[in-house]
């Protein structure tokens, strides 16, 4: 019954969406709403693109649900425009976060448990090897995995299915690395049956676009087959990249207006040298043995064995009984100034000042060298004194370790001439050990392991201000652990089967999975504040989800194609989202539910030998989404969570492709996205803080209807290319964005941030509604050539290729790539100016020009 | 040739051995001082200038220059310093908070006036960077933003000394404000010893009376997020070092620290008190030999304790050399060692009874460098004069007979209080000395 209103909403929307959209969007309008979606607020990583964090305190990996290269777009003809038109902004496949896609190397799921997001850091730089990818589109079935209701990668870089030649190249770019050397070797099999490949990289910017923006990576991949005789391929491969790189920092409006759109907070002069306060770091290397047994040849069997472990980081400034360093800190700014004369004074210091618009290292260091203060009982022995330069400004790094072994088999057999199977199983196991390290002590000798919001509540209590009772007052040195340190241990099992068939007009296929999940937080300091729930061994959190899929494609003829298909899946909530403030204890979230997600999706293809083209309509819905969004609070004076729950969203849209070859040498392209995407219900938010135990805050947040931020809703891109008859070609597209919103403050939505406010009143208005952010259109440019030269003598011709790439060709300096609400909200004022939205801005002009000579 | 090559090595070890005695100091940057900016204005001479209630804008370019003498460290200064220098101090309030970072107490600092306000917050005078008329009845100075703490304030050397100026409470006037003074011979009030500074728990500021023995008073006054805010109040008499502040007509003291309150000694009047030591031996089993926790009941010679005894529903000890044969007795009985440091005024009162007195002796004594031992005739002790209850030669006294209070105000520290009874209970007839005493209701109260 279900399915068939299902089938039924999919099929009024097919024929109307387009017609619909504006008027829906009025309806929505007029209602007041609310929402949540600090969710979104996750860091974002894509290739060649600037690593942001956007959550303050926030530590998960990231959200890449778009495209990694445009090569792994395959054969479809609206991801291979999409992802060239719309790489620009932060465009997401059909608004989906990160967490909706997966990705698997040889076999092996490279999903990082902890919050299912993709780690494409893990083998960033070796674009040379990870070429050898296949997309699957949506709940499309896939011989290797089940996959998501988000686009699944499957690449494979097994040393045998590596290009074998050897290439050198480099890459000029103003984006965030100046200079790339890449290097890549591959030799097939041998007659011993040996087959490997080599790749490495190097990348570093002394400054990149944003200014303070430095980078440095290197990457190195090993690869080694060995063929057997019996129908094996045992193949190995190891890979890792290592990278440290300087952020570009979210920004306010008013810091924009007074330095300029470049502006970046998070780096400063030490001894006239810029320095960045906020640098990730992350070496995770992969190690994957793979067994691929053909057996016949109807039948094989993939087999895979792999480990990932490393560290992940990212340093901050910290600070103790001392001011805010942060530079665009609001009570710094010219809008905390009241008085009108004062805030001109303030401006004009500003703009003409730079070292106060970024952090001053030089000031840092002078207070803790001039901070020479004693610890009684230091490190828990009474009597002992120390004395020394006690650090009130440190950089701080936090860490996670992660170590991961999965172990994954698959099986796909041709049944008879019409029907397939493929199904599978894995198990995977992953610890990762969440504390925070000390960076530097910037100049001081010492900083003490003690809770300094506690120690500000409990003046006189020795006991609760130690972040770990098992060590108190612990002096802390460069490289220490201290603050928190946890492990969360996740375990995950799944097994799946798919059918698929083909017949003379239809193709169908149906697929099921079953996923068992588990997790724990194991706590190793003794918090002083939660001494019974924060050393050792939480609950363990048990989920059994499944997920299954189904569909049908009608081949009208061997050129068009109608296909139709949906899926339900449930989905056990992340680690993230359940514990409230792992950092301290093992609270977690009162009610804590599968998330339910179910989704149908109608389609038509062509590719005809001139025209090639999709166009599809798809419904999402999430229900019962859970989430936990930590930051800092000043007005608590802590770290404060947002533990939100029954969330939940809907999706709907269409996209449309397009290639059409005007001529042999000039092919037209376009793509379309446009969606609907709404949080479509009122959600829970339980307010509590890292030193609490109690909830402050819990109400109900009035966001039905509000829109999902992070990506605009709609994307419009049209190119045209020109191919010579040699190796010339030229790509020039316009490509236009709007429906991008803004990320919302849940706190904002609530009965209690309207409350004494008149209902339709401009303040009203100003404190609820979702801002719009600015129409965008971007023009970007492409072009390359190759060349077949001899440039020494011996049997091979060599080649050489140059590409250039042009983004943002109009140097359009105002392109917001996205932005959120600050999440903290003034209750007694409701001025939602005085903690304003912070923003990404995209680059302007950037480019990259590259060589690369093969042979 | 060898004894050259001698000599060479001779010098050869001189160089070495000089060189490495000679190690090169590390190079190290100047300590940061500012421009040598000089003033041009006293304190005293900028506070002229204003007229109470005014605001006042300065245009002209005026530098002062002096010593911060209170921060904001301990929290009870918020949002702003107080600066002296010789002829007067004054509040600058800075909208920053960590302040002491950059400008801790001994910090010398020049301000450069031209652009700042001068005006009044309930006539204690202030600068700061504006006007705010935000609430237009109580325009009040509005802090020097962060952004221009660089542009007024040039930082200059740390550490130099403060000297407090000491005066009488009396002499509290208005060109004191915002100077580290010190006054002698202060104390709480009464109602006011004991007790926190300020409300730590509501975060609410809080007054605390201080007296001077010679008559006159002032608050202190405490904000409920310094971080001292919940320490008790001492009881005793001495030097309070504050910053002196007004509010209308109030006159406030305002300290940096606890360090600040120095108030050990005695106070000027004995009011209020404090409970040391007591003990009525109600909760002893009568008719044993007395045995208390922390008490000594030692026999130095003759064999007899003192003993826990009961009549008509009331506990006592008592002690007697009677039937003893012995020609001398003497026992010591100890009281638990009573700490003196944080009380001022202690006294030692009890009563007592005696009975059949025929000339034996119950003395009280004091020692503090007594060893808690079973040795007590060997620590130096010092005679108390109390009343004892002597004379009842046909039988036990009728009435308990009070000691008087007698002052443990000389000592300090740990003190032991004994009592010491000598007996005789010889075969012959004659210098029997059995006299029974009993004691009851010891007290050591304080304030």
């Amino acid at each position: 019954m279900l399915k068939v209103l299902w089938l039924q909403a999919f099929l009024c929307l097919m024929g109307s969406l387009c017609a619909q959209s504006t008027r829906k969007l009025n309806i929505v309008k007029n209602k007041f709403v609310d929402s949540s979606q600090a969710a979104l607020l996750k860091e974002d990583m894509v290739y060649d693109l600037p690593i942001i964090s956007v959550n303050e305190g926030e530590r998960s990996e990231g959200n890449i649900p778009f495209v990694p290269s445009i090569l792994s777009a395959g054969r479809d003809v609206f991801m291979s425009t999409a992802s060239f038109h719309f790489g620009v902004v932060r465009f997401k496949i059909r608004g989906y976060d990160g967490n909706v896609f997966s990705t698997q190397i040889n076999g092996m799921p490279m999903d990082n448990l902890d919050d299912d997001n993709t780690q494409w850091s893990l083998w960033s730089g070796l674009n040379d090897v990870t070429k050898n990818t296949e997309m699957i589109l949506g709940i499309k079935p896939g011989e290797h995995l089940f996959g998501d209701i988000g686009n699944a990668v499957s690449m494979d870089m097994r040393a045998s299915k590596q290009r074998e030649q050897t290439q050198f190249s480099y890459a000029f770019s103003n984006r965030s690395f100046s200079h790339r050397w890449m290097y890549t070797t591959a030799k097939g099999f041998n007659k011993k049956g040996w087959a490997y490949s080599l790749s490495g990289s190097w990348r570093s910017a002394g400054e990149g676009y944003f200014p303070g923006t430095n980078y440095y990576g290197g990457s190195y991949f090993v690869a080694l087959d060995k063929r057997l005789n019996d129908g094996h391929l045992v193949s190995m491969i190891f890979l890792g990249s290592a990278t440290a790189n300087a952020k570009q920092g979210p920004v306010l409006k008013e810091s924009v207006a007074l330095a300029s759109a470049l502006y970046n907070p998070y780096w400063g002069y030490q001894s006239g040298k810029k320095r960045s306060a906020n640098i990730g770091r992350s070496h995770q290397p992969v190690l994957i043995i793979t067994d691929d047994h053909r057996i016949n040849n109807n039948s094989y069997w993939i087999s895979t064995i792999g480990c990932t472990m490393g560290e992940k980081s990212n340093t901050a400034l910290d600070w103790y009984k001392a001011a805010d360093p942060r530079p665009d800190y609001y009570r710094y700014l010219p809008s905390y100034q009241t008085d009108s004369v004062l805030r001109l004074f303030v401006v004009d210091e500003m703009h003409h000042h730079e070292s106060l618009r970024q952090i001053n290292w030089d000031h840092l260091y002078t207070v803790n060298k001039n901070s020479r203060e004693a610890l009684f009982d230091a490190d828990g022995v009474s009597g002992n004194t120390i004395t020394g330069l006690r650090s009130h400004y440190i950089l701080e790094e936090r860490v996670v370790g992660m170590t991961r072994v999965s172990i994954n088999t698959n099986f796909h057999t041709r049944l008879n001439e019409e029907l397939s199977f493929s199904g599978g199983a894995n198990w995977q196991l992953q610890q990762s050990h969440y504390f925070k390290r000390m960076n530097d002590l910037l100049g001081g000798d010492y900083f003490v392991d003690w809770n300094q919001f506690a120690e500000r509540d409990f003046p006189n209590d020795v006991a609760v201000i130690q972040n770990d009772l098992n060590n108190p007052n612990r002096i802390v040195k460069a490289g220490d652990i201290y603050g928190y340190d946890y492990l969360v241990n996740t375990n995950k099992g799944a097994a799946w089967a798919q059918i698929t068939g083909s017949r003379k007009k239809i193709d169908f296929f149906a697929a099921f999975e079953m996923v068992y999940t588990s997790y724990e937080r194991y706590g190793k300091m003794k918090n002083g504040l939660f001494r019974f729930n924060s050393f050792g061994r939480s609950t363990l959190n048990e989920f059994n989800t499944y997920a299954m899929k189904a569909g049908i494609t009608y081949k009208i003829n061997g050129r068009k194609y109608l296909y139709l298909q949906a899926a339900a899946f449930s989905k056990p909530p992340l680690f993230d989202d359940v514990f409230i403030s792992p950092r301290t204890r093992d609270t977690r979230q009162d009610i804590i539910q599968t998330e339910k997600v179910k989704t149908a999706e109608a389609g038509y293809v062509c590719n005809a030998p001139r025209i090639k083209l999709r166009c599809s309509a798809y419904i999402t819905s999430f229900k019962d989404g859970m989430n936990v969004t930590t930051f800092y609070h000043d007005g608590y004076g802590n770290f404060v969570n947002y533990a939100l729950s029954g969330i939940n969203k809907l999706h709907y849209g269409t996209e449309f492709g397009m290639e059409y070859k005007v001529s042999n040498h000039i092919l037209f392209t376009t793509a379309a996205s446009i969606g609907r995407y709404y949080y479509n219900n009122r959600q829970m938010v339980a307010v509590s803080a890292d030193n609490d135990a109690s909830v402050l805050e819990k109400t109900i947040i009035f966001s039905q209807n509000f829109r999902i931020p992070g990506t605009p809703q709609e994307a419009y891109g049209v190119g045209i290319s020109y191919q010579s008859a040699g190796s010339f070609y030229l790509n020039v597209s316009g490509n236009y964005f709007r429906q991008q919103w803004l990320a919302i403050n849940p706190l904002r939505r609530t009965y209690n941030a309207v409350e004494n406010v008149v209902a339709g009143t401009e303040q009203w208005d100003r404190i609820i509604h979702q801002q719009l952010l600015p129409e965008q259109y971007t023009v970007d440019l492409s072009a390359g050539n190759s060349f077949r030269l001899k440039l020494y003598h011996g049997k091979q011709k060599q080649t050489l290729v140059f590409n250039l790439s042009i983004n943002n060709l109009l140097n359009k300096q105002d392109v917001i790539s996205g932005g959120y609400e600050q999440l903290r909200f003034d209750t007694d004022t409701k001025n939602i100016d005085k903690f304003p939205p912070k923003y990404f801005y995209a680059m302007g002009l950037n480019f990259s020009a590259s060589f690369s000579l093969r042979f | 040739m060898k004894s050259l090559s001698g000599k060479g090595s001779l010098y050869l070890s001189i160089l070495v051995l000089m060189s490495i005695q000679c190690n090169k100091k590390f190079d190290t940057p100047p300590e940061y001082n500012g421009p040598d900016l000089q003033p041009n204005l006293s304190i005293s001479a900028l506070r002229a200038m204003h007229f109470m209630g005014n605001f006042d804008h300065i245009v002209n370019d005026y530098i002062i220059e002096g010593i911060v003498v209170a921060d904001d460290s301990k929290d009870n200064f918020y949002k702003s310093i107080i600066m002296q220098d010789s002829t007067g101090g004054i509040t600058i309030r800075l909208d920053g908070t960590g302040l002491y970072n950059d400008y801790p107490v001994g910090r010398k600092l020049a301000i450069k006036l031209n652009g700042l306000w001068m005006g009044d917050y309930a006539r204690m005078i202030q600068l700061g960077a504006g006007v705010d008329r935000s609430d237009s009845l109580f325009p009040q100075i509005a802090p020097i933003p962060v952004p221009l703490f660089d542009r007024f304030l040039i930082k200059k050397s740390l550490q130099n000394a403060i000297v407090p100026k000491t005066i009488r409470i009396d002499q509290l006037n208005d060109s004191l404000q915002s100077c580290l003074i010190k006054i002698d011979n202060l104390e709480f009030a009464v109602a006011d010893t004991g007790k926190p500074y300020a409300d730590v728990i509501n975060k609410l500021s809080d007054n605390t009376i201080v007296k001077a023995c010679s008559g006159g008073s002032a608050y202190i006054r405490t904000s409920g997020f310094a971080r001292f805010a919940g320490i008790k109040t001492p009881r005793g008499n001495g030097s309070l070092t504050a910053i002196y502040s007004v509010f209308k007509t109030d006159k406030q003291l305002m300290i940096r620290d606890t360090s600040d309150v120095q108030m050990n000694g005695l106070r000027c009047t004995g009011a209020g008190s404090k409970l040391l030591l007591a003990e009525d031996f109600t909760n002893q089993s009568p008719n044993t030999n007395l045995t208390i926790t922390g008490w000594k009941n030692i026999v130095e010679t003759g064999g007899k304790s003192f003993q826990v005894k009961s009549s008509s529903n009331n506990n006592y000890a008592e002690i007697n050399a009677f039937a003893t044969n012995q020609l001398t007795v003497v026992s010591w009985l100890i009281l638990p060692p009573v700490n003196l440091s944080n009380s001022a005024n202690e006294i030692l009162s009890f009563q007592t009874k005696d009975g059949f007195d025929n000339g034996g002796v119950l003395q009280v004594f004091a020692s503090t460098n007594y060893d808690g031992g079973n040795t007590p005739w060997k620590a130096k002790w010092t005679l108390l004069k109390p009343i004892i209850s002597k004379g009842s030669v046909t039988g036990i006294a009728s009435d308990w007979l009070a000691s008087g209070n007698i002052s443990l105000a000389g000592y300090s520290g740990s003190v032991y209080i004994a009592f010491r009874y000598d007996g005789a209970d010889p075969v012959l007839a004659f210098d029997k000395r059995t006299t029974t005493f009993q004691i009851d209701n010891v007290r050591i109260e304080g304030n």
